[in-house]
């Protein structure tokens, strides 16, 4: 009976050829999206110096161990022109005379050229990073701070020197619209079967309703696996951890089909599926927006279902974590997932009576 | 066509969507969308290094620090709640100062700091506020700095803040969602309880119908594109100019709106098209938000040119001339969009006259 309806859903699918088309469609316009937004993260700081003492000289060395990331410039005027076309942050000019005064320990003024174009706050980020450091360089002025003990300890995965893309961070995130986005179409057909009352004409032949939800959980949840797996097989992130993402990816598509359900099940028609559709998708979309910036991470937003998905993607694709470090997302996916499930499909059998 | 009965039409239209959710939806989303993104997430965009700060005890680092415009500081009560925070990435680094600390540092004694490291943080914002931090302990200190290094901006070209690059996508968002989901859910009913029909056996021709819809997702757009910027205290710029282009940008979006209204059979149909088209549409809003994206790949985008010319108006201050391109490409769209509503919409005639 399920396996029936499946093939009768999945033929109608493949029967209205615009909607395969569109579905086709936004996949790829997804991953158009995943190869437009660079594959590297820029982490230097765009400084470049031009220093008219010798190279050999030792404060020139010590400065130049100083600030690792510095790109030394043969003269003022190319210097000028690399910031104006932006091509560095911030540049310095530093002459014979100023080595002099900063090694005797003489007020020196030194000024930091900053490209059109750079941010504000780099601005002072940018300058108070040079007066550290030359002042370091001019005496031991910071002696009395090395009096400070530091401890340091790295929480999660150590990636200094080598931090992930902007791309790499929007995987989950576009593996969540898929699925989301596909969780929507699924409400909108489980809704039109309802209006239109062909999921009652089919109960009354020995189709039972738990049989109905199942065929429509069944069809939801592949039809966005597949194309999820499509997306990252495409991008090439099947490959890192291919066992953990699909197992997360089920129970995302789990998740997903127990919102498609409850939408369905709240929503009168078409429009309130599209209404209710965004009142759903605004808060499931936060914990997506908190791995692309994490500035936006926040104690509260691990309770919104959606963020064991993209949590466990974001680890299982970019760190390749053991089965142990995704058991809290996989059992908060599954949990939430089955209880939305419970819940949307109890609703819908109620409007189905 | 009579401009009275495209008037009664347009009545219609607006008695009728008032109960219609998606009119609703369209005029109250954008806005609060763009409450939203100021209220929530402020400056979390800036791009800014962030800081996490816990003090045992009184200190004045944390009012130094945070009187910083180079870093996004955010202090804590306890050290679990400044741990979790690093932990997830909300702050980059975690500071955990002891009971006088401050007393150490200005008498030169020796002394314990904790630093917490995400370990996603990039190299270059762990350096700032390293350096940061620094630059606070040798005031604080009162050490003496011989030299001084003072930042000389060459030229003054603005930066796009994080609020600004949020601006177009919230255009586009307006704009569309005003422009392009009333008349094609309005001509998508009609179709669907068969009242198009009804409506044409009257003197009113499907020209007029049409206009009406479009006429209506205009005023949305326009009025919801309107809100957005004045909301965002972006309306800036010379003002007729900016009307007349966020006018042409609601227009094309109604049009766009009344295109799919009447090739797309039912609702189903609708929502899998928005599905499909809607990243291709916000494309370059999302693109703006993501500077290393090279501007040319938004341009292959026809609502690029719908959303540009306002935010080069009320952002730049541009004028009619320098936009010449720009408009004239939208006009494009517009007229392309025109041309094919009409098409369209003979061919819907002629299957009502059929169905008569």
């Amino acid at each position: 009976m399920i396996s029936t309806l499946i093939g009768k859903d999945l033929r109608l699918y493949v029967r209205n050829r615009l909607y395969s088309f569109l579905t086709v469609l936004g996949l790829v316009a997804y991953i158009a999206i995943y190869f437009l937004v660079p594959a590297s993260s820029d982490d230097s700081f765009g400084l470049g110096m031009v220093v008219e003492a010798p190279q050999d000289h030792p404060l020139v060395q010590r400065l130049m161990q100083t600030i690792e990331d510095v790109q030394l410039v043969d003269s003022r005027q190319t210097l000028l022109s690399l910031l104006t076309d932006e091509k560095l942050f911030a540049g310095m000019v530093l002459t014979a005379e100023d080595v002099t005064k900063i090694e005797q320990g003489q007020p020196t003024k030194l000024e930091l050229l900053i490209a059109p174009g750079a941010p504000e706050y780099l601005r002072e980020a940018m300058a108070d990073l040079m007066g550290i450091a030359m002042n370091d360089l001019s005496s031991a002025s910071g002696g009395r701070l090395h009096r400070i003990e530091e401890t340091s300890e790295v929480l999660g995965p150590d990636l200094v020197g080598k931090p992930l893309s902007m791309r790499q961070r929007m995987v989950p995130m576009l593996a969540f619209f898929v699925l989301i986005i596909e969780a929507l179409g699924m409400a909108a057909l489980i809704n039109q079967e309802v209006v239109t009352e062909t999921a009652r004409a089919l109960l009354v032949t020995p189709l039972r309703t738990s049989q109905f939800m199942t065929a429509k959980a069944f069809m939801s949840v592949g039809l966005a696996t597949i194309q999820v797996l499509i997306l990252l097989l495409i991008t090439g992130q099947i490959t890192k951890a291919p066992l953990q993402i699909l197992v997360l990816v089920l129970l995302g598509g789990l998740l997903m089909t127990g919102v498609a359900f409850l939408i369905a099940a709240i929503a009168r028609d078409y429009m309130g599926v599209f209404a209710w559709g965004f009142v759903f998708i605004i808060p499931l979309t936060l914990p997506t927006l908190s791995v692309v910036f994490p500035g936006l991470a926040n104690a509260w937003m691990e309770w919104i279902p959606s963020f064991f998905l993209v949590d466990g993607l974001h680890r299982a694709v970019n760190f390749q974590v053991a089965w142990s470090d995704l058991t809290s997302d996989l059992l908060g996916l599954l949990a939430t997932g089955l209880v939305l499930l419970a819940l949307g499909g109890g609703l819908l059998r109620r409007r189905f009576q | 066509m009579s401009s009275r009965r495209i008037l009664t039409l347009l009545g219609k239209e607006i008695r009728l969507g008032a109960t219609n959710i998606f009119l609703a939806y369209a005029i109250v989303f954008p806005i609060l969308f763009s409450l939203l993104v100021g209220l929530v997430f402020g400056d979390l965009f800036s791009g800014k290094p962030r800081l996490g700060i816990y003090a045992a005890g009184e200190t004045q680092v944390i009012q130094r620090l945070t009187a910083k415009e180079s870093l996004l500081v955010r202090v804590y009560m306890s050290e679990d709640a400044l741990r979790d925070d690093v932990k997830r990435g909300a702050v980059e680094l975690g500071l955990i100062l002891p009971a006088g600390f401050d007393q150490a540092v200005q008498n030169g004694e020796a002394t314990t700091l904790t630093s917490l490291r995400w370990g996603e943080a990039s190299l270059r914002d762990l350096v700032l506020i390293d350096t940061t931090f620094a630059k606070v302990l040798v005031d604080m200190a009162g050490i003496s700095t011989p030299v001084q290094v003072e930042a000389t901006p060459l030229g003054n070209v603005p930066t796009a803040s994080w609020s600004e690059r949020l601006l177009p996508l919230l255009v586009i968002m307006a704009v569309l969602l005003g422009g392009l989901v009333v008349p094609s859910t309005s001509l998508i009913d009609e179709k669907q309880s068969r009242t198009l029909i009804a409506v044409t056996t009257t003197p009113a021709s499907l020209l007029e119908i049409y206009t009406a819809k479009v006429l209506l997702g205009v005023l949305i757009g326009f009025f919801t594109g309107w809100a957005t910027l004045f909301l965002n205290d972006a309306f800036a710029g010379q003002a007729a100019l900016l009307l007349g282009v966020l006018g042409l940008g609601a227009l094309a979006s109604s049009l766009l709106g009344a295109l799919l209204g009447t090739v797309t059979k039912d609702m189903d149909t609708f929502i899998a098209v928005v599905k499909a088209l809607g990243i291709l549409l916000y494309a370059p809003g999302i693109l703006a938000l993501i500077p290393q994206v090279p501007e040319w790949v938004a341009k292959i985008f026809p609502t690029y040119y719908m959303v540009d010319p306002v935010i080069q108006i009320s952002q730049k201050g541009a004028g009619l001339s320098e936009l010449a391109g720009e408009l004239a490409i939208l006009l494009a769209f517009v007229a392309t969009l025109l041309l094919a509503l009409v098409f369209v919409a003979e061919r819907q005639k002629e299957k009502i006259a059929l169905a008569g």
